[in-house]
């Protein structure tokens, strides 16, 4: 099914700088199907000399598996995120992951043999862990030298179990000055150990970031493949956002009949562009270029939540924390 | 047509009752509607009015009438608003009419704005036509309801119809009814032009549309007409009515209603309630027109954005064309920069009015708490009437609230609520009267301050609905009132400023206070919200620096929504004045009302 949507959009594409398989891949598609996924996308299109293609995985499937590690290694894949989240088992249950810091160590070990560049996914504010707990974690992430960390604050998501259960006030969420000082430890420890902060969320070595999501933060055009994807793309200069259909039916269904499982089409405005290109800018430690710096940027400037450099605009630390605020300000 | 087949007429009842309904058949009988276009209260065209289901303002109407007798009358049919604040809209459409028929629901009975309306009718010495409506429903009581109306209003029910506004039950016998009992209109067909104004609206074609009820008299297009107030001086372009379409006429002739355009570009040059006369052959006098009407409750009203304060007077100079029951006045204020102190007959009428202003002229607008006019003594005999708390001044010799009667409609199983509420409400009662076996008439002289706030609202929910009420002013009482500031970090904000009764004030301090520190969003720094009393702190919350904001992930999928989260929020920091470093929000405004008890 993939290799076909993968045929068919061949227009939207001229070359290949990132692909990204999201989470759980590994799992879901078996070695010779990925081989004839990545098969697809050789037959099919140019690739950039230094293209960037990362696996999403997580401990549990990928720890005793060094066959499909060479096997992705030799198919070109050449970057590995896990996604850890924590080395603290209690923590690990009370996130409902299936792995245990046993399974997340081996897998990190196998990894780091094969991948020089890879990335851990560590998650804080989650209810139960405290602040030596996640010390523990950021620096026992720090000791496998990895090229890149994701640490995100744990967020409840409407619709999903831990959220009905804050709601019923079974479970206590994370109090406010303890998460802050959970990420004041992490921006701190990790700029020591040479870490760039290069988006609120993320932190890697000189070279490491991640080519992928600084595409999205970009605004660069990028195509999604598979149910409930999401593309951004050009079409006759017209920019546009859209997704896959989610319901797997209806995705397969368009797939055969030779069209795209397109949903929700949006064509986004330029002054939807533009307030994109600001919060997401925002987002980096790049910044963004204002023609004008609005005049909202002195009260900002003057608080210490954002700098100025000729024209460009970027949030500090303490700016990446309340950065909707900022945003708020600025767009 | 003929004097002598004209019917003028308006539907009265207590909101509700069923008279655009009722208003609905009317049009649907006489054809002046195809069925299918028939949509549920076509009269009421304003959005507003289908949102809420609810009648806002007059809708006049013409209808033909082919009668039994073989007669085509025409019919002029004012539907009008049952809520109380919009009683001004009755008594002006019953100075149109020779007759009214009297809507009464006949599961709910006799309730306040029944009794008020019906009073307004007979002052006007109109005809009065009662209908027992809503028969289709099983709960429905017809002969108690007609006992009921006739033990408390002494109007006599012998021939009252019984109807179904809704299924068209006994409609036919409305209009029978009509254009048999009311009188055809008096007035001289041969005299000088004599019309009375009693609406008006601003068309971006035609400019000022009036609509007149001709006494004596004709008018035509071309014709050069006086304003009698104020001695403008126009030429009539166009004569009409609404069937409910537009409808050109040649005249409008004497005893009729409809509408005239004269290019009146000047909002201020109608009046309504003044007398239209022929500027070649003036009338001597000008009809009786309308009492003055006093707006009883005020609020400040403000653009958001400080630059639409013209806009925002323009707008408020148009409605009031189609609303002469508010008022408006400039008014600067440190908090909120400049507005307009504007006055209203309720708080709904205040809400309509707002809204209005936002969706007709689309603007963004911020109100201040409502509050009462508070007559002030000053040196033994200098009498000051104040409607904005924070002109009060420091010293004065009395300080005195206005009252009002409230007449009640309560079944009796509701009774000890009621009188409960009142009391709480510093009301002195003044009558209390059993209706056959179930119904309670009681009347309270109240504060108008206790009722603006939540009255009307737990009077219903301590009556499960059942209880209504009507109110008029009668006067200035002195009152051992005090003014309550709001500070915010350490400035008193002009526009959170009340009057309150002193027994009660710590308590609202306290409350405002909590209020305010729920709604006034966490800013950059840390906001100190104090309430004051002639200088000392009784209270104080604060609200703490903002240090958190943030969305974790935001990848390839979240963009879209991230924006529009984004500006989302953004939309809603629009509608915040910014004081000093503290945005504040609508509600904070409306925190300082929101105060129980
Ligand atoms: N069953 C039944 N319902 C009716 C009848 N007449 C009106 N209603 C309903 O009563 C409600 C109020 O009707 P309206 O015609 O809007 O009442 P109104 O008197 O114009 O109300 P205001 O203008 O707000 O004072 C609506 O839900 C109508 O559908 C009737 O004869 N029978
Ligand atoms: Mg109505």
């Amino acid at each position: 099914m993939l290799i076909r949507e993968i045929v068919l959009r061949c227009a939207e594409i001229s070359q290949i700088r990132t692909i990204y398989f999201g989470g759980g891949t590994p799992t879901v598609l078996s070695n010779e199907s990925f081989s004839a996924v990545m098969r697809t996308f050789y037959d099919n299109f140019e690739f950039h000399p230094d293209a960037e293609i990362t696996v999403e995985a997580n401990p549990v499937t990928i720890q005793g598996d060094y066959d499909t590690l060479l096997l992705l290694k030799q198919l070109g894949v050449n970057r590995i995120s896990l996604g850890v989240q924590s080395f603290c088992d209690e923590v690990l249950k009370s996130l409902g992951r299936l792995h245990s810091k046993a399974d997340a160590r081996e897998a990190i070990r196998r990894v780091s043999e094969i991948y020089p560049n890879f990335s851990l996914d560590l998650m804080y504010a989650i209810p139960g862990q405290s602040m030596g707990m996640w010390q523990e974690t950021v620096n026992e992430a720090l000791s496998y030298n990895p090229a890149h960390i994701s640490a995100y604050e744990l967020t409840p998501e409407e619709h999903t179990p831990l959220w009905d259960d804050i709601k019923a006030g079974k479970i206590q969420i994370t109090d406010e000055d303890i998460t802050i000082e959970m990420y004041e430890f992490l921006t701190s420890t990790l700029k020591i150990a040479g870490f760039d902060h290069y988006e609120i969320s993320n932190y890697a070595l000189r070279d490491r970031q991640c080519q992928h999501n600084l595409n999205y933060w970009r605004r660069g055009l990028y195509t999604g493949v598979g149910a409930a994807a999401h593309s951004h793309v050009a079409v006759d200069g017209v920019i546009k956002r859209y997704s896959n259909a989610a319901n797997i039916t209806a995705y397969t269904e368009a797939i055969n009949n030779g069209t795209l499982p397109i949903v929700d089409e949006l064509i986004v405005t330029e002054s939807e562009a533009e307030r994109e290109r600001i919060f997401l800018g925002l987002r980096t430690s790049y910044g963004v270029h204002f023609e004008n710096i609005p005049k909202a940027a002195v009260e900002l400037l003057t608080a210490g939540l954002i700098e100025i450099n000729g024209n460009i605009i970027t949030l500090t630390e303490k700016g990446f924390l309340v950065s909707n605020f900022c945003i708020g300000k600025l767009i | 047509m003929a004097q002598k087949n004209i019917r003028n007429f308006s539907i009265i009842a207590h909101i509700d009752h069923g008279k655009s309904t009722l208003a609905d058949r009317f049009l649907e009988l006489t054809g002046a509607l195809a069925k299918k276009d028939i949509t549920k209260q076509v009269l009421d065209s304003m959005d507003l009015e289908k949102e809420r289901g609810i009648t806002i303002k007059a809708h006049a109407v013409r209808l033909a009438y082919e009668s039994s007798d073989g007669v085509t009358y025409v019919l002029n049919l004012i539907d009008t608003p049952g809520h109380v604040d919009f009683s001004y809209e009755v008594s002006r459409s019953l100075a149109s009419c020779e007759g009214a028929v009297l809507v009464v629901d006949a599961t709910q009975g006799v309730e306040a704005q029944t009794l008020a309306n019906t009073y307004l009718a007979l002052e006007h010495n109109l005809e009065i036509i009662p209908v027992i409506n809503k028969i289709d429903l099983p709960q429905a009581e017809p002969q108690r309801i007609i006992q009921q109306i006739e033990d408390i209003i002494g109007l006599d029910c012998s021939e009252a119809i019984e109807a179904s506004a809704k299924s068209g039950i006994g409609v036919n016998k409305i209009l029978e009814a009509i254009v048999h009992k009311i009188p055809p209109p008096k007035g001289d067909a041969t005299a000088p032009l004599r019309a009375l104004i009693f609406d008006s609206w601003f068309d971006n074609y035609k400019g000022v549309i009036v609509m007149v009820r001709v006494f004596d008299g004709s008018i035509r297009p071309g014709m050069v007409i006086t304003m009698m107030s104020t001695d403008k001086t126009f030429e009539i372009t166009d004569v009409g009515v609404f069937t409910p379409r537009l409808q050109l006429m040649n005249e409008l002739k004497c005893g009729e209603v409809g509408f005239i355009s004269a290019a009146i570009r000047n909002v201020e040059d109608t009046k309504i309630g003044d007398t239209i006369t022929n500027a070649l052959n003036p009338a001597k006098e000008p009809l009786l027109g309308y009492k003055e009407i006093k707006p009883m409750v005020f609020c400040g009203i403000y653009p958001t954005e400080t630059n639409d304060y013209e806009a925002l007077r323009d707008a408020l100079f148009k409605l009031r064309l189609n609303d002469a029951s508010f008022s408006f006045d400039p008014e600067p204020s440190t908090a909120l920069g400049f507005g307009f102190r504007c006055g209203f007959l309720g708080l709904l009428h205040m809400d309509i009015i707002k809204e209005r202003l936002e969706r007709e002229f689309n603007l963004s607008l911020i109100n201040t708490a409502p509050t009462v006019v508070y007559r002030i003594t000053i040196k033994g005999d200098t009498v000051v009437y104040v409607d904005n708390p924070t002109l009060l001044p420091e010293h004065y010799d009395k300080l005195e609230e206005p009252y009002i009667l409230a007449t009640i409609f309560v079944p009796e199983r509701f009774v000890g609520n009621v009188l409960d509420l009142c009391r709480e409400k510093r009301g002195v009662q003044k009558e209390f009267t059993f209706y056959g076996k179930d119904r309670v008439k009681v009347v309270y002289e109240l504060p108008m301050n206790e009722i603006l706030w939540d009255f009307y609202d737990k009077l219903k929910s301590i009556s499960k609905g059942y209880a209504s009420m009507d109110y008029e002013f009668i006067g200035f009482k002195e009152s051992d009132l005090v003014k309550l500031d709001i500070l915010i970090n350490g400035t008193a904000l002009d526009a959170l400023s009340t009057i309150i009764h002193k027994e009660k004030s710590y308590y609202k301090g306290r409350q405002i206070v909590e209020n305010l520190r729920a709604v006034v969003p966490r800013q950059m720094y840390e906001v100190a919200i104090q309430a004051a009393i002639g200088g000392k702190i009784i209270a104080r919350e604060s609200v703490k620096a903002l240090r958190k904001d943030v969305i974790a992930k935001c990848y390839g999928g979240d963009i879209t929504r991230k924006r529009k989260l984004l500006e989302k929020q953004k939309e809603g920091k629009k509608r915040m004045k910014q004081f000093g470093k503290v945005e504040i929000p609508q509600e904070a405004f409306l925190a300082v009302m929101r105060v129980g008890k």
